[in-house]
């Protein structure tokens, strides 16, 4: 196969060698692929910044046995100022391991790469309160990977939770009304969260920029999703610990 | 397929472990030890079971040692207000071999690295805080590598050490010597703006 044309997002990269990386990009055209980048570790290397975390880069790709292989790249954007808060940062490495555990190889889904991209530029637009976004894209990676939560009638009866004694199943995948039993790991959810978690499942990218709530309903769609993406990926995403590690004592989702 | 004595195929397979060593360097390098002169075997072997039996972290700024305390936190003439923060070892010899620094040293044995699970707690970070007291530090240089995880480890720093009244500062990176500014990428260029200077 020629030299072909891609654009992604780095989620990952290992060193190989003294001098090389390998990276694991999201593609818009090629969904998720690994590629050798020679020479990126080197001092001055162009490709050093073009295969940094969450950089959005332009490659030119071979295929190779079992990696791909960069030829050229350039940054298209580099996200400075998500490299210069430490919250933001966080963030950003987290999304960035989510879309990695969330994606399978060589599947094209042009929708995720375009959520991830978005999520990193609203990162920083949303700087007063970057949960925002990311509690958007953890739903939106959900629902595109169809494990979306049931969020319009509950999850056991069908019928119309209302707004009393709610609550959400992480395991059973949605709302639960106040008349349903619930299993161990339901999570008391107050109708404010429901209807905040409803607003981030549909919201654009405007619609994320202009999304408000209180910060404890913020906290319980945190927890929500925290438990959710813990069942369905069947493992722990290893940034989320330094980011909870970062929120105030007592604030993370937990 | 052929086989080596046992011996040779031992030390092929040694230095096979080696960093950056594949099965045909691993050979070579067998077969030099095996045509050189005995002394020569003898004193490589000896230096790494010196380097093995010898070799300390300094119980002061983790660099290596050879005794509790190491060569740079023993001398007199180290300024201990300017504390310079490294990632590893091998960093601060580089900054060493400038002989431009006149402070301190602290090695964190490492940088904090959100997805592979490495937490400020599991780096050389509190074990700071007490020898900026006794040092009376004023300023901690922060000269991690400027990756995410350099970033991450410099940020955490600031947020840890600016309450206390400390000056933070981190190096600046962005074009490097000789290089051309026509190809440099964003990022690189960003930082070079962000960092420069009145002239
Ligand atoms: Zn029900
Ligand atoms: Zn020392």
């Amino acid at each position: 196969m020629p030299a072909y044309a891609a654009t992604g997002v780095v989620l990952r990269r290992i060193s190989l060698g003294e001098t090389d990386r390998i990276i694991t990009l999201l593609t818009r055209e090629q969904g998720k692929l690994h590629a050798v980048a020679k020479g990126a570790r080197k001092p001055g290397s162009r490709s050093g910044g073009a295969t940094e975390l969450f950089t959005l880069t332009r490659f030119m790709l071979a295929s190779g046995k079992s990696l791909e292989i960069v030829s050229q790249c350039e940054v298209q954007e580099s996200f400075p100022a998500l490299r210069a808060d430490l919250g933001l940062l966080a963030r950003a490495t987290y999304l960035c391991e989510l879309a990695d555990r969330l994606t399978e190889d060589h599947e094209p889904s042009p929708d995720m790469f375009d959520s991830l991209v978005s999520a990193l530029y609203l990162l920083r637009r949303r700087a007063d309160e970057p949960d925002m976004v990311l509690h958007a894209f953890e739903l939106q990676l959900l629902s595109e990977r169809g494990y979306a939560p049931g969020l319009g009638q509950c999850v056991t009866c069908g019928g119309d939770p209302g707004a009393q004694s709610l609550s959400f199943s992480p395991t059973l995948g949605g709302v639960l009304c106040g008349r349903c039993r619930r299993p161990m790991d339901a999570i008391p959810l107050p109708v404010t969260a429901l209807d905040l978690m409803r607003r981030m499942a549909c919201a654009d990218a405007d619609g994320i920029v202009a999304l408000r709530g209180a910060a404890s309903d913020l906290r319980v769609v945190g927890r929500c999703m925290k438990w959710t993406i813990r069942y369905r990926i069947d493992r722990d995403i290893k940034s989320a610990e330094f980011l909870d590690s970062l929120r105030p004592q007592g604030a993370g989702p937990a | 397929m052929l086989h080596y004595a046992r011996p040779l195929a031992r030390l092929v397979a040694e230095l096979e472990k080696l960093p950056g060593i594949g099965p045909k360097s691993a050979q070579r390098m067998a077969f030099h030890f095996l045509r050189a002169p005995h002394a020569d075997a003898e004193r490589l072997a000896q230096a790494i079971m010196e380097v093995k039996e010898k070799i300390v972290f300094c119980r002061e700024c983790f660099n290596f040692a050879d005794q509790e305390v190491c060569d740079v936190c023993r001398s007199p003439k180290r300024d201990g207000t300017v504390i310079c923060v490294v990632a590893e070892p091998r960093d601060l010899m580089a900054i060493e071999r400038t002989a431009e620094f006149q402070g301190l040293y602290h090695v964190l044995q490492g940088v904090i690295s959100p997805q592979e699970g490495i937490m400020p707690d599991m780096l050389k970070i509190k074990e700071l805080l007490p020898r900026i007291q006794r040092h009376n530090t004023t300023e901690i240089i922060v000269a991690t590598n400027p990756t995410v995880e350099g970033e991450a480890t410099a940020l955490y720093l600031v947020r840890l050490l600016k309450p206390l009244g400390i000056k933070v500062t981190r190096i600046a990176h962005g074009l490097p010597a000789g290089g051309d500014l026509d190809y440099a990428d964003q990022a690189t260029l960003i930082s070079a703006l962000q960092w420069r200077r009145e002239m």
